[in-house]
């Protein structure tokens, strides 16, 4: 029985033919596949990376404990380095109204794991909002207020 | 020669044979064809969202308040990024010309500005959220209490 099954050829073309076609299309849907797979975990990667690098940002103070509002300290308190990309500097209004004016500058300081370094804060008058972005996205503000 | 070419037995079992394998090779052609073109899309299009991450870093309503906005938006993801809508407070805003769909390009490590009109006046003291929208579908928000 199974010799003369094994020595019929009949419809054998079409069994090999749908075996190819099927794994053809396993070909490519693997690919996806593991492409999204690798893609989800590139990002998964920058997420942890991006955890790893929370930042603050200060206004620097002078050896005697004085503010220096020419500089503002930036301290990364993660176990990464960050990369800085921009400054803002938002002008408050004095009586409480809206932003008189949001200044960027772009930053390419790098802040080692658990350092801080300072960098010019780009300051000129009034109150005033500093905001730090990094290359990963994350922020840190801070606000000065003049006293009257 | 002669004989062979009038002897017309078992020409209509060649030609369905060869019918028969043209059929089946344009078939499989378009099928693999959808397939490629399927996966390149996939890979090109939605597939790649999980690629894409925008920072709001800045938000300005202006130094007097109307219902215009300025967004500063930083591509920190791996892959540009083009907005598609913005949505202040869940309504879509339009882009000064009564259309909502954007099409801003965010090139990798690019920061880009983003004028945006709402449908009302800012009012001091009220919180807006603000969510900006992808063509691949991703959505990215940020809100601000206004001064």
């Amino acid at each position: 029985m199974l010799k003369r099954l094994i020595k019929n050829r009949k419809g054998t073309a079409e069994v090999i033919g749908s075996i190819m076609f099927i794994v053809i299309l396993l070909f490519f849907f693997t690919n996806v596949y593991l492409w999204h797979d690798a893609a989800t975990k590139e990002m998964n990667d920058m997420y942890v990376e991006k955890i790893n690098t929370p930042i603050t940002v200060t206004v620097s103070l002078n050896a005697g404990g004085s503010l220096n509002l020419n500089y503002l300290n930036v301290t990364n308190k993660g176990g990464t380095d960050a990369q800085l990309t921009m400054l803002w500097v938002d002008l408050k209004s004095g009586s409480g109204g809206p932003d008189q004016m949001h200044s960027n500058y772009t930053l390419s300081n790098k802040v080692p794991a658990g350092s801080s370094i300072l960098i010019l804060s780009h300051y000129s008058s009034g109150k005033v909002s500093f905001k730090v972005v990094t290359t990963l996205g994350n922020s840190a503000s801070c606000t000065y207020s003049p006293s009257p | 020669m002669r004989k062979l070419c009038r002897n017309k037995k078992g020409l209509s079992t060649v030609i369905s044979t060869i019918l028969m394998i043209m059929v089946v090779m344009v078939g499989m052609s378009v099928a693999f064809a959808y397939v490629a073109v399927y996966a390149q899309n996939y890979k090109a299009g939605i597939g790649s969202s999980v690629m894409e991450s925008l920072t709001i870093e800045d938000i300005f309503l202006g130094s007097t308040y109307g219902n215009h906005v300025t967004l500063w938006v930083y591509n920190s993801g791996q892959i540009d990024a083009t907005i598609n809508v913005v949505y202040i407070n869940g309504v879509a805003a339009t882009n000064g010309s009564s259309t909502i769909n954007f099409n801003i390009n965010v090139p990798v490590g690019a920061h880009v500005p983003i004028t945006v009109q709402a449908s009302s006046i800012w009012h001091s003291g009220a919180t807006y959220e603000f969510k900006v929208n992808t063509v691949r579908g991703s959505n990215f928000v940020e809100s601000i209490d206004a001064p």
